[in-house]
């Protein structure tokens, strides 16, 4: 499965950088992620849990950030498994400054096996792209709160952060009016 | 003349129905037995990849855990799971029962819980602990015969299991001198056979008398018995195996699997019965697959349609490892590539591939329908392509009636038929004429309705021993025993093993009017090798034309010596007896008579034997047919094709089957309805399909398309009846007709319907997705 895509967060480029290598913050914007500690230099141990139609559970893996260029590039490689099956894939992060805002660039390719395609596949594209929806959502969320605020997170709440981020947006399109940042 | 009116020839219900219906039937899961154990199978999730390590450590210390194994554990201690077929120049890659070292499909099973309920065995597998080194996965069957393709089996190099050409230059001249090649690229998709009842295990070891029970969903009971004994190293008759109800076979039970050796393997290693049946889930990736060819055709062709050449390029996806025929199957396809038509040179080359995926083999018509499929299809294009109507070629290039027993240029020799004959009647039925004037008609007002014909053959009946391999350890034949209880009843012991092709019912028939007696005292028993003389089993269209043969080979010997008793009670000339009413009676005087039962008693001594004459009534016998049969029909398809959404409805169907002669019109016509279903199934909804890493994308049935009964046309059947001379019931078969005959009629249909457009070519299946690409890419637009 191929993800790409962009997102343009109203923040400085150096500190979306500092977001995006920062696991403790990452993993409260993961949808479903219950661990994501610092296992060696930029590599990380993971804890994910994904439902998905009838194959739900927990996936255990490895992340590891490479090729780090900061505050503009970083390549990141994940190796999950769970008893419904696995994920393995490998994309880029690219971050550009443009008119004071930060324009993300993501790139990806992400295989996934066992019961996970067998019975799932039909929903992995739509429920990466909501994942990724949800996670920029709550990204968007800290980088806006002040430094040492602590922004409420959590499946949950960035679910319907998320939804109502969509409503806003198909709102804004329907009346012709810029999204409000 | 008897009152009783003859059964054979009459619509008599399926006596097995009322069991199956109202849910008395007992299949293997249903068995029960005292300290049963119960198995768990965990599968690969990759298609191809290095075990580095299993840990067993935690699904060992879950409570009710009795074992688990992996490849390590068992690799040596029995034999491997067998492939009896044997191809020239093939590669036999070693089918281990458990992984060893390597996983080469998604599905293969790795390593197996045992415990003490189902439950707690599922949950352990989950347990177990794997690290795989992916390895790059071998999907796509043509890619695979390329040079740098990962091996899947690293001994043989590369992934060809076997490359076989049957080459002439007949067909190189007529290509080169013919008006017209016609050329096609035909994609026979994989499916899988779905049975309504998975596959199912069950063992049982008595250590005092050290016989081996072992219950299982097959299709050759006997065939399994010989496999399973050579596996685990025991003498034959130490197994028994009995093949209770079995929910559906279609090819797929026609097979000897891992789990069918090892539930009996780990059931005498740990004295205990064991159970285990198959998860739907397990069963779309880990039991055989039909289909899997990618099909080059050139036809040369004559202005005036004439085909006077054929020759086909076939690409063979076998999967990662073989079973039971797997590498034989395909070979009937270009046997029979022409078909129904007396094309005189023929041509094929085979490049047979290992792929990551399960194992190909037998499917409802194996390898037949992918060779009616070209056959039928090279017809239409012929017709398209010179503007001629497709029943003219067809016409044009049949074997006329007059030429049977016909040499096929494949070097076979078809034993009867009358193709004209099949097609008249459905042209008749469909009213062909009219059709077509309403087609044009419709065309103009932006309709668009296809006339699909399909005229095929088949080969069933296998078939003479020599046609069979030499590894399979027992011939082509089949057996019969008929018993002639001491009460009057009559035990049938058939070496066939029916699961769903209605023999309780057709043999019963066919008792009751050799000997007379009521259908009601005949009881057909089958599936047992414990009470049946070996038998080949239920495969191949085979059951009524072999097994049916045998049980009339033993009828007639009961009824010699049935004769020979009463003569010698009634003092009358044993040629002067005539068997009906439960009498034996005087053909020049009905009155003079003495009833079945009389001689039974005297058969059985009941006051005093019979001089001269054996007590008992009872016969054996083995029936080894001289040839292949040869069944034919015509179908056709009427479709409407919506142009906007690519959607596909059914307008008419109409079959015209022919099987030779018929024991019971109804349970031919079940035949027929199943098979059509199944064949239009490919033509339009089935596909089992692997992404690029080789994982099955298939795997539930939610994603594959298995058809519900409103998406079947009302199916018109009739039948023409040509008998064959190779037995003497003059039966064909007709087990796989229907699947074979319709899938060209369905997709030649769409192609009818979609002509206007000019679309030459859709894949099957025919999604309307892919019909309405088509359409969009032949009006030149962007699909």
């Amino acid at each position: 499965m191929k993800i790409n895509g962009t997102q343009t967060f109203p923040a400085a480029r150096q500190r979306v950088w500092e977001f995006l290598i920062d696991p403790q913050r990452l993993a409260r914007c993961l949808p479903g992620c219950e661990k994501l500690e610092a296992v060696g230099e930029n590599e990380y141990a993971s804890q994910i849990n994904v439902g998905l139609a009838a194959v739900k559970g927990v996936y255990t893996g490895k992340v590891k950030l490479d090729e780090m260029q900061p505050p503009s590039h970083y390549k990141m490689l994940i190796d999950g498994k769970g008893k419904q099956g696995f994920i393995k894939g490998h994309g880029t992060l690219d971050l550009a400054e443009q008119n004071g805002q930060t324009l993300l660039t993501y790139s990806g390719d992400v295989q996934v096996g066992g019961p996970l395609a067998s019975v799932g596949q039909r929903m992995v594209d739509g429920a990466a792209k909501m994942m990724i929806g949800q996670f920029f959502t709550a990204m968007e969320a800290e980088l806006q709160a002040m430094p040492g605020e602590e922004v409420r997170q959590g499946a949950a709440v960035n679910f319907w952060r998320y939804l109502l981020k969509l409503l806003r947006e198909k709102l804004a399109a329907l009346f012709g009016k810029k999204t409000p940042a | 003349m008897p009152i009783t009116p003859k059964m054979v020839g009459t619509r008599i219900k399926r006596r097995e129905d009322p069991r199956l219906i109202t849910g008395q039937a007992i299949y293997t899961d249903d068995l029960q037995l005292p300290g049963m154990l119960y198995m768990s199978v965990l599968r690969s999730i990759y298609a191809h990849a290095a075990i580095n390590s299993i840990d067993i450590t935690n699904a060992k210390a879950l409570a009710g855990v009795v074992a688990v194994y992996t490849g390590a554990d068992i690799d040596g201690l029995t034999g491997p799971v067998p492939c009896v077929a044997e191809v020239p120049g093939m590669k036999l890659p070693h089918h281990p029962l458990l992984a060893v070292g390597k996983v080469r499909y998604v599905g293969e099973p790795v390593a197996v819980v045992i415990a003490t309920s189902r439950y707690v065995a599922r949950d352990a597998t989950d347990l177990i602990e794997v690290e795989y080194d992916a390895l790059d996965a071998v999907v796509d069957p043509e890619k695979a015969a390329e040079r740098d393709s990962v091996p899947i089996h690293e001994t043989f190099g590369d992934n060809i299991a076997f490359r076989t050409e049957v080459p002439n230059p007949a067909v190189e001249q007529a290509l080169k001198e013919a008006d017209t090649v016609v050329k096609l690229r035909i994609v026979q998709q994989r499916l899988v056979p779905m049975a309504m009842e998975p596959r199912a295990t069950v063992a049982q070891w008595d250590r005092g008398t050290k016989q081996l029970t072992v219950w299982s969903s097959t299709q050759i009971p006997h065939l399994l018995r010989t496999q399973i004994a050579e596996a685990l190293r025991l003498p034959e008759n130490h197994v028994r195996v009995i093949a209770p109800e079995v929910g559906g076979g279609f090819g797929a039970k026609l097979n000897v699997y891992r789990e069918e050796l090892m539930v009996p393997y780990f059931t005498m290693k740990l004295g205990k019965p064991v159970k285990w049946t198959q998860a739907r889930r397990e069963d779309f990736a880990a039991t055989i697959h039909g289909r899997g060819q990618v099909q080059y055709i050139e036809a040369a062709v004559k202005k005036d349609g004439t085909v006077t050449a054929m020759k086909a390029k076939l690409v063979l996806d076998l999967g990662a490892y073989f079973q039971f025929f797997t590498p034989m199957i395909p070979s009937f396809t270009g046997m029979l590539m022409h078909g129904a038509y007396k094309v005189p040179a023929i041509s094929f080359e085979q490049i047979a591939v290992f792929t990551n995926k399960m194992a190909t083999d037998a499917y409802r018509g194996a390898g037949r329908p992918e060779a009616a499929f070209i056959a039928e299809r090279v017809m239409d294009a012929v017709a398209t392509e010179l503007k001629l109507d497709p029943v003219d070629v067809r016409r044009k290039n049949f074997i006329p009636k007059t030429a049977f027993p016909y040499a096929t240029p494949a070097g076979l020799m078809y034993d009867s038929g009358n193709y004209e004959g099949a097609l008249d009647k459905a042209l008749q039925m469909v009213d062909y004429v009219a059709l077509r004037k309403e087609q044009e008609a419709l065309r103009k007002q932006g309709r668009y309705i296809g006339i699909g014909l399909s005229s095929y053959i088949e080969i069933c009946g296998l078939g003479p021993s020599v046609l069979l391999p030499p590894k399979m350890k027992a011939g082509g034949w089949e057996s019969c025993t008929v018993r002639v209880d001491p009460a009057g009843t009559v035990t049938v012991f058939t070496g066939i093993s029916p699961h769903g092709q209605g023999q309780e019912t057709s043999f019963a028939q066919m008792v009751a009017d050799e000997l007379g007696v009521g259908i009601d005292d005949v009881v057909v028993l089958h599936g047992d090798t414990g009470l049946m003389q070996y038998g080949i089993g239920t495969f191949g269209s085979r059951g009524m034309a072999l097994g049916g043969t045998s049980l009339k080979m033993s009828l007639d010997k009961v009824k010699e010596k049935a004769r020979k008793i009463a003569s010698h009670l009634m003092e009358a000339p044993p040629e002067s007896l005539e068997f009906g009413d439960g009498k034996i009676f005087l053909k020049s005087d009905e009155t003079k008579a003495i009833t079945f039962q009389q001689v039974v008693e005297a058969a059985y001594g009941f006051k005093a034997g019979v001089p001269n004459i054996e007590p008992g009534l009872e016969a054996t016998s083995f029936y080894e047919p001289s040839n292949c049969l040869f069944p034919f029909g015509t179908h056709i398809a009427v479709v409407e094709v919506d142009a906007d959404t690519g959607d596909i409805t059914f307008r008419r169907y109409i079959a015209v089957d022919d099987c030779g002669n018929i024991i019971n019109p109804m349970l031919v016509e079940g035949q027929v309805h199943g098979g059509i279903a199944q064949g239009i199934a490919q033509a339009l909804y089935e596909e089992v399909v692997y992404d690029e890493n080789g994982q099955l994308l298939t795997g539930s049935l939610m994603d594959y398309a298995v058809p519900k009964a409103a998406m079947m046309p009302w199916m018109e059947l009739d039948n023409t009846v040509t008998p064959t001379p190779v037995n003497p019931l003059g039966v064909k078969g007709v087990g796989e007709a229907g699947t074979i005959g319709s899938t060209p009629a369905v997709v030649n249909a769409v192609l009818d319907a979609l002509a206007p457009f000019g679309v030459k070519n859709i894949d099957m299946p025919l999604r309307p997705e892919r019909v309405w690409r088509a359409i969009q890419e032949a009006k030149g637009g962007h699909a």
